[in-house]
């Protein structure tokens, strides 16, 4: 048989078969390309952490569906409003390689830095919401804020590597008096600065322009085409910059509120249920007006000790104790635990959910990676270390999927996430959790 | 390689443009026309890097994926562009690695002047450090008003930023490696006769990239600056000293990765409830193999290029033993393993690579594998199947026929699908004795499998029959030295004309197939300059 | 797949009709204590071993309740959840617990740890069942328990003192340090490889060869957290190794020579790896028609050093034995010298050893020599531990109450990093800094 090969291409794309007889007249789009709007409109992205010890449990809380539209388990009950706006990643496990498994903190470090850490309660290199804010963090008042909802200072798993993390807020009156206390900027008020690497950037810009009408004499016809999209592509990026050259608008709407006042904070659940929703108040009202755009929540330590008073055993105690029930399969007391921090999950959602902004919600515009420090905490173990991420980072995230990692190493969750916030990184992770694999399902 | 995305937008129209500063191009040294541009791939890019500032530069970064045209990643270099995306990709690496280059730390090693003052322009050293760069980047001198234009940026931002270095870190990130100019090989034409042929630098890269993979070295820039690159003996001596060198290594192993399509990797995944032994290590672990297969037989021991289609020598390490099901001495991380006759295994046919790369991820796919080994091998690409196959009867393994050949071959009878089928299935099906990741097996649903295939008349059984059959096929070596010419030029290797490399195949054939021997020989062949078609010609053409 | 690979390997090995030297390798991928449980399910319910069910949480009223320690003393050191200091309460409240723990001695100043002979025998709450998975170690069928099967004179004493307790009850591979312990073997703490060879044929073979060792390559496992056949392992030879000679009835392994196995030692954490000696050992072994292994091993421990690496892994240890799993050092320390049923001290006559048996599964592997020594990964132990394990051992032989060694700051703490990377603090096993230093300001 013979055919013209001239006309055909064969392409190893997943469905999709290019046609080498038009390159040119295809059209590319790029949704990860362009997040800003054509309007003047320009509302930023945020990235948050919410860490909670001791993981969950895993026959109260694994769903049997993947995909959309999964049935929501009973451990995940305060977050059903929500389904469609989080995902919910499962299977994923840390790798240790040659480092010891460090009990409650191999987890949580693989997970925040990619990197099976060789000390305890160190960290090999910065954390993701650094790394993060680093590229996001411009312009705003705080590069990022760091809250530890038992009053613990130090529980804050934020740090630019090694052994200190960033200090955090331990109470809702400090949190309040430090986004807006002294030194509160009120965006509405003239004194916002832009980036002036930007400035810089967009000069030396303009030189590769000139080069252009030399160069576009020099190339033949058919590669012309080629040239002019690159220079487009400059041309996007300049005004990419043009637009982080202009004062952000500020659209939530919100009020900020008076001070709270003192209450305690401690690990008692109880008392948990009253700080929590404050401290996650005045969260999302620090990112909606721009004090900063990255917030790291911690609800404890990774050896949990949230405690229901009246019970000497707190969190962490139990899921050694207590033995798994024969009849239920799992370990009760423990259970409650892993619920009740998902319910305080689930207010730091329900507050960024409830500030309108622009077209959607605060929670719209962000991204808020919870994560936790084992699958299986009686046994500390690596594998199946569940995570959620709630919002859709400006519609970079498609939401209200339970994605089945099967195996895979933590890290694809921290590349999709910094993909997700436009860092150009291609992979990410050392050793076996190196990844170049996101989790594309869930990326627009 | 993120295979998102599709074809590259262009806006015919002309953009939008912004401020644009015409100056006329200067009339004293006007450069020569481009007539062909091809994108760096990420492997190009990283080692021109590592060459240019060393090593110690952590490239970072995200790169606009390549496409496989006429088998090749090579050939997309001549119709990719740069998407907003990717360029926004390619600046902040720029960034970086100018972030990097002009830190306190290690700005010494290249910032070889010091300013007079560190707060204020100093065109001389300005215009030093960026000449310097720029020749390097783009890989050839820097024209006068290439350079004027980028030291005049410099001044202007080191003042407004008041650090003479902060001007350099973005006259080097955006003017110089943002640049087209080196993103872009820019093969440029003088004329040759009635043709055009590749003037010296540009030949300095050609050859560069083809045997190294690198940015072309200080030697082959004297050689492209003398003019020595302009004369046959020039080139003939760089072709020499480019191959004697143990960087040729490198060169080859990305040829070989592309013609192998060893990428497909990226996009292989295997189901781990049928395969457990199936793991991250598989798919880095496979290629080094099969690379080092490739480079040991056809480069360390300058054997005969076809035995790549018989050879049952490997090297493999713990996670590959395992897949092959043998034992693993710890001598090393990789140790060299020669498969007993009896395992049926030939060449890199029935390596994990080959055999899993081209599978489904829950049972192996004769047809598939049929495909690819047609076209990797034979220059034989098939066309895609018609829309309204039915795939239902090779799909249903619980059904009375139980052996995937039993259910393709009930398939191929179907006159629409035999026209294709008859040609890779043969193939395919001669590989069945291994499974979707590459392990032995004799059984399929319980029934034997039979291994037995014809190939244009000729008769064969199992991979080895099919192993030998390829060997003494004049359709492979023909095909491996269209592939290879292909490559270097970066032609779509379905459209090269067999003139291009016809002197340079007889040369292997008559040596006895030793890859140096092509390769020297289409490295100094004119048709390797060679400007073949003007571009109009060919955009026509491709319409 | 399994069925595939079986007719492969049957393919290519079979060869019944003709003597042929043979190899089989496997990796362990299951190993613990071989604990019989008489309850029907869970951990916890009473059962024909332990009609009483497991032993309950300690009250620590009566723990630390002596002639000296006045009730005010106790209260302080219980004090309940609700702590103060930042909220941070396990960690204090652990060190608080632990460091009153280790003196119950008649006399203040008495480490009870060392000398667990400076107080009265608690009790403990023994295994009072019949039943019981081991081997006739003594060649007596009277002494001892029954086995599942019916095989009467099984002695293994270990478990008639341990099996009762909350570490190490349930059914087999569901206890919690059983679990526990085999997580971590399969993520890398330690490793277990078999090798069987013979000259006739691995289903009866009278002059097969079994070597049992330590690997150091890492376990694979496949996603679903199987251990993966078909992977190499080299085996080492300097240490935690043995080689014995053994006969093969119907595919059955049985070593009765009565050598004395050394081989890794049942192991859940980086400080209580090392090896282990069954004195007068034995080891049984099937090899599975789907080509796995499942076996037991046993012989007599030297219970002094069993109470040792369970007293002091860390120079606390104990701590979160009494702590976490419900465990009384003191009672330990009576019990295991009252069953102790082995090994007779030549001079005084008194039982050095006691009777153990562990279980084991493996997964078909290649074990692998290997020309060049093999790394063997030591415990990461604090520089304190051995020292204290040592004074334990002396004041238990000479009946003479040791003082503790003086505690430099710091001494706890300090334990060799893996390889050369620097020092860690040293934590428990449970993941809490036991000398109170973990988020304490």
């Amino acid at each position: 048989m013979r055919f013209n090969r001239r006309s055909i291409l064969r392409g190893f794309s997943q469905g999709c078969a290019v046609s080498v007889a038009l390159p040119f007249l295809d059209c590319f789009l790029d949704g990860k390309g362009v997040a800003l709007a054509a309007t003047a409109e320009r509302i930023p992205t945020r990235f948050g952490t919410y860490f909670w010890g001791c993981g969950l449990t895993k026959e109260l809380y694994l769903p049997k569906a993947t995909g959309q539209g999964y049935e929501m388990t009973p451990q995940l009950k305060s977050l059903v409003a929500y389904q469609k706006k989080i995902n919910l990643i499962s299977g994923l496990r840390a790798f240790a390689d040659d480092n010891p498994n460090i009990q409650h903190w191999t987890g949580v470090a693989a997970i925040s830095t990619g990197m099976a850490p060789s000390k305890d309660r160190e960290f090999e290199t910065q954390t993701i919401d650094q790394t993060i804010a680093g590229t996001i963090g411009h312009g705003t008042r705080f590069k990022s804020i760091a809250v530890a909802c038992s009053g613990n200072k130090n529980e804050s798993y934020s740090s630019l590597g090694g052994p200190n993390a960033n200090p955090p807020e331990v109470s809702p009156v400090g949190l309040y008096t430090r986004l807006f206390g002294p030194g509160f900027q009120d965006p509405s008020k003239g004194d916002w600065k832009p980036d002036p690497k930007v400035l810089l950037e967009q000069s030396a810009l303009s030189v590769v322009d000139e080069d252009r009408k030399s160069l576009m004499q020099s190339v033949g016809a058919g590669d012309k085409a080629r040239l002019e999209q690159y220079f487009t592509s400059v041309r996007e990026l300049e005004q990419t910059m043009a637009a982080e050259l202009q004062r952000p608008d500020i659209v939530a709407q919100v009020t900020i509120p008076q001070a709270p006042g003192e209450m305690p904070v401690n690990k008692s659940v109880p008392t948990l249920r009253k700080t929590v929703p404050v401290l996650a108040k005045l969260v999302a009202l620090g990112l909606a007006t721009d004090q900063t755009r990255v917030v790291n929540v911690a609800l404890a330590e990774p050896a949990s000790t949230i405690f229901m008073p009246g019970d000497s055993k707190p969190f962490h105690q139990a899921t050694h104790e207590e033995p798994i029930d024969p009849t239920l399969g799992y370990q009760p007391v423990t259970s409650h635990f892993s619920t009740y921090s998902m319910e305080m999950f689930a207010e730091l959602v329900k507050a960024l959910d409830e500030i309108k902004e622009g077209d959607g919600t605060l929670l719209d515009h962000s991204l808020v990676l919870a994560y936790t420090d084992t699958g299986f905490a009686k046994l500390h173990t690596l594998e199946a270390i569940p995570m959620l991420l709630a919002g859709s980072a400006s519609g970079r995230i498609k939401t209200g999927y339970h994605i089945a990692g099967a195996g895979g190493p933590v890290t694809r969750v921290g590349l999709t996430v910094q993909q997700a916030m436009g860092l150009s990184v291609e992979g990410w992770g050392k050793g076996s959790m190196e990844t170049k694999k996101p989790i594309t399902e869930i990326m627009a | 390689m993120n295979r998102k995305y599709a074809a590259p937008c262009l806006l015919v129209l002309s953009c939008i443009c912004g401020p644009l500063f015409t100056t006329p191009a200067s009339a004293a040294k006007a450069l020569e026309p481009v007539v062909s541009f091809r994108l760096l791939t990420e492997s190009e890019y990283r080692h021109s890097i590592a060459d240019i500032f060393g090593p110690q530069i952590v490239v970072q970064g995200r790169f606009e994926p390549g496409r496989r045209i006429g088998g090749l990643l090579a050939a997309s270099s001549n119709i990719l562009s740069v998407t907003p995306a990717g360029f926004e990709g390619y600046a902040k690496t720029a960034g970086s690695i100018a972030d990097q280059v002009t830190s306190p730390e290690k700005r010494a090693q290249y910032i070889k002047c010091a300013p007079k003052s560190a707060s204020a322009p100093d065109d001389a050293c300005a215009s030093q450090f960026i000449s310097r760069y720029g020749r390097l980047l783009f890989r050839r001198p820097l024209s006068d008003d290439e350079l004027k234009s980028r030291v005049a940026l410099a001044a202007k931002i080191t003042t407004s930023s008041k650090d003479f270095y902060t001007g350099l870190r973005y006259a080097l990130a955006v003017t110089l490696l943002a640049a087209p100019e080196f993103l872009f090989q820019n093969e440029r034409a003088v004329p040759a006769g009635k043709d055009l042929t590749l003037d010296p630098y540009s030949r300095a890269s050609r050859l560069s990239y083809l045997m190294w993979n690198t940015t072309p070295d200080e030697e082959l820039m004297h050689a492209a600056a003398s003019g020595e690159l302009a004369t046959d003996a020039g080139v003939a001596k760089e072709v020499d000293r480019l191959m004697a060198s143990p960087r040729l290594e490198t060169g080859m192993r990305a040829f070989f990765a592309d013609m192998l399509q060893l990428d497909t990797f990226d996009n292989t995944v295997k189901d781990t409830l049928i395969y457990p032994k199936y793991n991250a290590q598989f798919g880095p672990s496979a290629t080094e193999e099969t690379l080092r297969t490739a480079i040991d037989l056809t480069l360390k021991s300058n054997g005969d290029v076809r035995d790549l289609m018989t050879t049952r020598k490997t090297t493999i390490n713990r996670t590959l033993a395992a897949i092959y099901n043998v034992p693993f001495d710890f001598d090393g991380e990789w140790m060299p393993y020669e498969f007993s006759k009896d395992s049926g295994r030939s060449g890199v046919l029935t390596q994990i690579s080959m055999l899993s790369m081209f599978s489904h991820p829950g049972r192996s796919s004769p047809t598939k594998r049929g495909v690819a080994l047609m076209d990797i091998f034979l220059c034989e690409p098939t066309p895609l199947p018609p829309a309204n196959v039915d795939f239902s009867i090779v799909n249903n393994t619980s059904g009375p026929l139980k052996t995937v050949r039993e259910r393709l071959l009930a398939h191929a009878t179907t006159p629409a699908c035999a026209s294709c089928h008859t040609h890779s299935d043969p193939i395919g099906l001669s590989l069945e004795h291994f499974d979707s990741i590459g392990s032995p097996r004799l059984t399929e649903n319980g029934a034997p499998i039979d291994v037995s295939g014809k190939l244009n008349h000729k008769s064969f059984d199992g991979a080895q029959g099919l192993g030998q059959v390829l060997h003494d096929d004049p359709k492979f070596t023909a095909c491996f030295a269209r592939k290879l010419y292909s490559y270097g030029v970066g032609a779509n290797s379905e459209d090269v004309d067999k003139a291009s490399f016809k002197a340079a195949y007889q040369t292997f054939m008559d040596k006895g197939y030793h890859l140096r021997d092509l390769l020297k020989a289409i490295a100094t062949s004119p048709e390797f300059f060679k400007v073949s078609a003007p571009p109009e010609a060919e955009k026509m053409a491709m319409q | 797949m399994r069925a595939l690979a079986l007719a492969c390997i049957m393919a290519v090995t079979a060869s019944p009709a003709l003597a042929a030297p043979w190899v089989r390798g496997f990796v362990v991928d299951q190993y613990e204590p071989a604990f019989y449980y008489g309850a029907k399910a869970g951990t916890m319910e009473a059962g024909t071993d332990c009609p009483k069910g497991t032993t309950p949480d300690n009250d620590y009223n009566v723990l630390l309740k002596t002639a000296w320690r006045s009730d005010g003393e106790i209260a302080k050191v219980l004090k309940p959840a609700t702590l103060e200091i930042n909220g941070s309460f396990n960690s204090r409240r652990e060190f608080l617990l632990s460091s009153a723990l280790r003196y119950r001695g008649f006399r203040r100043d008495i480490d009870t740890w060392v000398n667990p002979f400076a107080a009265p025998d608690p009790g403990m709450q023994e295994v009072t069942g019949k039943i019981a998975e081991g081997f006739d170690l003594d060649n007596n069928a009277k002494t001892g328990f029954i086995s599942p099967t019916g095989k009467k004179g099984v002695d293994n004493n270990l478990y008639r003192v341990m099996g009762c307790g909350m570490a190490y009850r349930g059914k087999p591979f569901s206890s919690y340090l059983g679990t526990r312990a085999n997580d971590k073997m399969l993520e890398g703490l330690f490793g277990i490889v078999i090798r069987v060879s013979g000259t006739e044929d691995p289903m009866n073979d009278d002059n097969a060869v079994v070597e049992i060792g330590y690997t150091p390559e890492r376990i694979i496992k496949d996603a679903a957290g199987k251990v993966v056949t078909d992977y190499s392992y080299r085996i080492a030879k300097a240490a935690q190794y043995t080689r014995l000679n053994a006969r093969i009835k119907n595919g059955v392994i049985q070593i009765s020579g009565g050598a004395d196995i050394h081989m890794p030692v049942f192991s859940w954490f980086e400080n209580n790896r090392g090896e282990i000696t069954f004195y007068k050992g034995r080891l049984e072994l099937t090899m599975n028609p789907d080509t796995s292994l499942t076996g037991m091993v046993g012989g007599y421990i030297d219970w002094r050093q069993y109470y040792g690496r369970d007293t002091f892994d860390t120079s606390s240890s104990a701590g979160t034995r009494e702590t976490y799993y419900h465990e009384n050092q003191l009672a330990k320390y009576y019990a295991l010298k009252r069953n102790a049923d082995g090994l007779p001290d030549p001079k005084t006559g008194q039982n050095m050893g006691i009777s153990a048996a562990f279980r084991l599964t493996g997964v078909r592997a290649y074990v692998r020599d290997s020309a060049r020594p093999v790394p063997i990964n030591e415990p990461l132990t604090s520089k304190a531990a051995p020292t204290y394990r040592a004074l334990f051992r002396k004041a238990s032989m000479t009946a003479t109450i040791m003082a503790d060694p003086p505690r430099n700051k710091g001494d706890d703490d300090e334990i060799p990093a893996p390889k050369n990377k620097e020092q860690q603090t040293v934590r428990n096993e449970e993941g809490t800094n036991s000398s109170g230093r973990s988020s304490d300001p």
